[in-house]
């Protein structure tokens, strides 16, 4: 039996504007095994964000549960951040994810210093060990989040996110923003760090993307799941016609 | 407009106000007169090579007079421009990073100060609790307070939701970490050259509020209260009005061209 | 259009409690005790039993909650209290002079279109010239002169020196300094944000393409540039008015104007709260019915506005 790390329940979200409220997240359900990638698809706005944010602990849902290492997760109070300490989160856009006035080594020791009571040298040996990983090198210790192009960010982020070894990282269309080259070394990255034992909520608009990296496929419409199973069921027998558009729109 | 010109530009008018400084602070000691002594046989005299910028009715010095007052005029803008400053982007940052009821509060608040004229505000909370300098801060600070508040708010609130606020939230860092490693270095700049960019009118204020009488008490020679006082000489000794509006305007002009060359050089980078 | 209106109505009927909130909570905090200040104004004897029972009488030894209510409910029938010092109505006081205020205000306003608007215009238009940068040195000197300074210099020379008018002024005459002044004073800042406005819309795309068209610099001007800085402007305008009911307390002291900022500032030397306390609402609620009345006005001017404010 595989072990479930993240599990979702009935998660709801409403956002009240005005003088109407949008159902961003409408009764989502769905579960995360270890050493496993669950690929969100859906087109811009449909909810996949929020979703993520929730299980982040960014914004409080309006109902439902999320179950992380068989907890529960509270939300906006001080044991949220505590629960949250193996989770892991990397961003669409790779330029406001890097403290901008803080060097590369002092963003990554950020990841770290919260937690561990680590040495300068170990921070240091194992942010190098982490970039070298990424395919970047010990000379981007000193440099600034200004000086480097979206590709460099994004990679330096994701090692920031491994610095402690997450139970689970949750890429939030991480790749939109990047040309194709550096999209594909990144899949791969994430193929090893899976292999590793590492749990992925991989969040996208693009199916292309999911077909090597992701076990199972949940789609998206308007805020609830309309069809979701692995990766091979759904790309080679969708059976919603939205999901058969997203697939030939990707492929 | 190239590097070294704006930090020329930066670095001549940064002079100029540390040369006013050293006048104000340091140049009380090496006066020629006593500024406070009076001696009526000397009263009305024009400028001359004795008392440069002449005599006023008392027959103080007033060159003198003006180098010790400009310690009050200085010193009290710059107490007032701190704790507004202060206050107002702590409150600030309190609304604009946390939201919900306290965003509402805070900016509740702050629309029913900004009802008020601020100068009406001003001379109200001044001539209620009393002629002095300690009030006269005070009203200054409950007007100019709002600018920063509101400024220190949007700032907050542009960045609140960049990633790199809530990376940083998941890594662990509380509350503190986050408002002095993240915040902080982000809405710093634009405060400061605000803060320098105000100081001029803040001068200004502290006059008019002392030309009414409500700030500085006599016999302190701060410029406002004395071209009040010498308001009924005017005639006679109208130099007395002209100098002191003088050093108003040298000191005010000096803040303003400073906090442009730095905004230039902020802004150029 | 009408809902709207009713929103920012119960908006503003909000804020006007907080002002009274504020003015009547500056009053409560002022170091100065009203029944003692009353005794030694009407001449008698101050000691612990007519203290205190002149504090019973102004209604001080109640909870300072329903002073302020009981003060709130005779704001709304017109009753602001009575002054310290003439024993006359607050609410008379300022009533009488606030005509006064408005006129010097009204006239100041005119004044200050008329210079700064044509100034700004032609340095916008002619930019960077010799005009331009004249201008731009006066501005920045007016600007760090304080109010009062400029008034005492107005005074000298006009007054002292070429007696084209009299010190004290007598009638209607005596507007001209002072709303002179006014207006010099904050021409200043106006000339520059004219000018920066102008130029701001001068880069927009459709200027390009008026002048690729054909259009005079002239025609553009004047009937497209202007046209549309039209209601940012009146918005500028309306806000001078806060500066100049705060700069009157200085201008009219000078000038010896009667109206309520002298009263004000007179008040003040004779701590007579109540009048103070009755400036500050007054001034408030004028401030904020002359935003409201300009929004309205905005809203009709410029289309672009209505819309925005129908959709939300």
């Amino acid at each position: 039996m595989e072990k479930t790390i993240l599990s979702v329940k009935n998660l709801s979200k409403t956002f009240n504007q005005r003088n109407h409220s949008v159902d961003a997240v409408n009764d989502i359900s769905f579960d995360l095994y270890k050493g496993q990638c669950l690929a969100l698809v859906g087109e811009s706005g449909c909810g996949k964000s929020t979703i993520a944010s929730i299980i982040a602990g960014f914004t409080a849902p309006s109902g439902g549960c999320v179950m992380y290492h068989n907890t529960q997760l509270s939300f906006q109070n001080k044991s949220a951040q505590q629960q949250r300490s193996t989770m892991q989160m990397i961003f669409q856009n790779p330029l406001s994810s890097l403290a901008p006035r803080m060097s590369v080594l002092e963003n990554m020791k950020e990841a770290v210093i919260y937690h561990e009571k680590w040495s300068n040298e170990k921070i240091e040996s194992e942010a190098i060990r982490h970039l070298v990983r990424m395919g970047l090198s010990e000379k981007y210790l000193n440099r600034y989040p200004h000086q480097l192009s979206g590709g460099e960010c994004q990679r330096i982020a994701i090692a920031k996110a491994l610095m402690r070894q997450p139970d689970l990282l949750i890429c939030d269309e991480i790749t939109s923003n990047l040309d194709v080259c550096v999209q594909a070394e990144i899949i791969r990255y994430l193929i090893e760090l899976k292999q590793s034992g590492i749990s992925i909520l991989f969040i996208t608009h693009d199916l292309s993307l999911t077909g090597q990296l992701c076990d199972y496929i949940a789609v998206m419409k308007n805020g609830k799941i309309i069809e979701s199973n692995r990766t091979e069921e759904i790309l080679n027998h969708p059976k919603k016609e939205y999901t058969q558009t997203l697939i030939k729109a990707a492929f | 407009m190239s590097k070294s010109k704006i930090n020329k530009k930066l670095g001549f008018r940064l002079g100029f106000l540390i040369a006013l400084f050293f006048l104000f602070f340091i140049g009380p000691f090496f006066l020629p007169h006593e500024p406070f002594e009076t001696n009526i046989s000397q009263a009305f005299l024009p400028p001359s090579s004795q008392h440069i910028f002449g005599t006023d009715n008392l027959g103080r010095c007033i060159f003198c007079r003006i180098i010790a007052g400009g310690k009050i005029s200085v010193f009290t803008s710059l107490a007032v421009m701190t704790l507004s400053s202060v206050i107002g982007s702590i409150l600030g940052i309190i609304a604009g990073y946390y939201g919900g009821i306290w965003d509402k509060i805070i900016s509740d608040i702050i629309t029913v100060f900004q009802a008020f004229p601020s100068f009406v505000l001003a001379i109200a909370i001044a001539g209620i609790l009393g002629q002095s300098i300690k009030n006269a801060i005070i009203a200054l600070c409950a007007v100019y307070w709002i600018t920063y508040a509101k400024l220190s708010r949007s700032l907050v609130q542009q960045i609140r939701s960049d990633n790199y606020i809530k990376a940083a939230w998941l890594c662990g860092a509380p509350p503190t970490s986050i408002f002095f490693k993240y915040i902080l270095p982000s809405i710093i700049g634009s405060l400061f050259i605000t803060v320098v960019l105000d100081i001029g009118s803040v001068i200004l204020s502290m006059a008019g509020l002392s030309f009414l009488g409500l700030g500085a008490v006599r016999p302190t020679a701060e410029w406002g209260a004395v071209i009040s006082e010498s308001r009924n000489f005017m005639q006679q000794a109208p130099w007395i009005i002209g100098f002191n509006g003088l050093a108003l305007f040298l000191v005010v002009i000096g803040f303003n061209l400073f906090g442009e060359a730095m905004d230039e050089k902020i802004n150029c980078k | 259009m009408l809902k709207q209106i009713s929103k920012k109505v119960i908006h503003a009927a909000f804020l006007l409690l907080g002002i009274t909130l504020v003015s009547f909570t500056l009053s409560y905090l002022s170091p100065g005790d009203p029944a003692q200040i009353q005794l030694s104004q009407s001449g008698m004897r101050v000691n612990p039993e007519t203290l205190a029972r002149m504090q019973t009488e102004l209604g001080l030894d109640r909870p300072m909650l329903v002073q302020y209510l009981s003060w709130l409910k005779g704001i709304l029938t017109g009753n602001m209290g009575f002054s310290y010092k003439s024993k006359k109505s607050v609410a008379l006081l300022l009533s009488s002079a606030l005509p006064n205020t408005l006129l010097l205000t009204i006239f100041s306003l005119l004044l200050m279109i008329i210079i700064s608007t044509p100034i700004g215009v032609i340095c916008a238009y002619k930019k960077e010239g010799i005009f331009d940068h004249i201008i731009r040195v006066l501005t920045y000197l007016f600007s760090s002169l304080p109010s009062f300074f400029i008034s005492l210099v107005m005074l000298y020379i006009f007054a002292l020196q070429l007696h084209w008018v009299p010190v004290l002024p007598s009638g209607l005459s005596g507007i001209i300094l002072p709303a002179l002044t006014m207006s010099l004073c904050l021409s200043a800042w106006y000339i520059r944000q004219i000018r920066s406005m102008i130029l701001k819309e001068m880069e927009k795309k459709y200027v390009i393409g008026l002048t690729a068209k054909g259009f005079s610099d002239h025609t553009i001007l004047f009937q497209h540039v202007l046209k549309n800085c039209m209601a940012p402007l009146i918005t500028l305008f309306s806000m001078s008015f806060g500066s100049m009911l705060g700069g009157s307390a200085i201008i009219e002291s000078i000038f010896v104007w009667n109206g309520v900022g002298k009263l004000a500032v007179d008040s003040i030397s004779a701590r007579d709260y109540p009048v103070i306390q009755g400036y500050v609402v007054w001034m408030a609620i004028l401030f904020l019915l002359i935003n409201f009345s300009v929004e309205i006005l905005c809203q009709i001017i410029d289309p672009r506005i209505r819309r925005e404010g129908l959709a939300k």
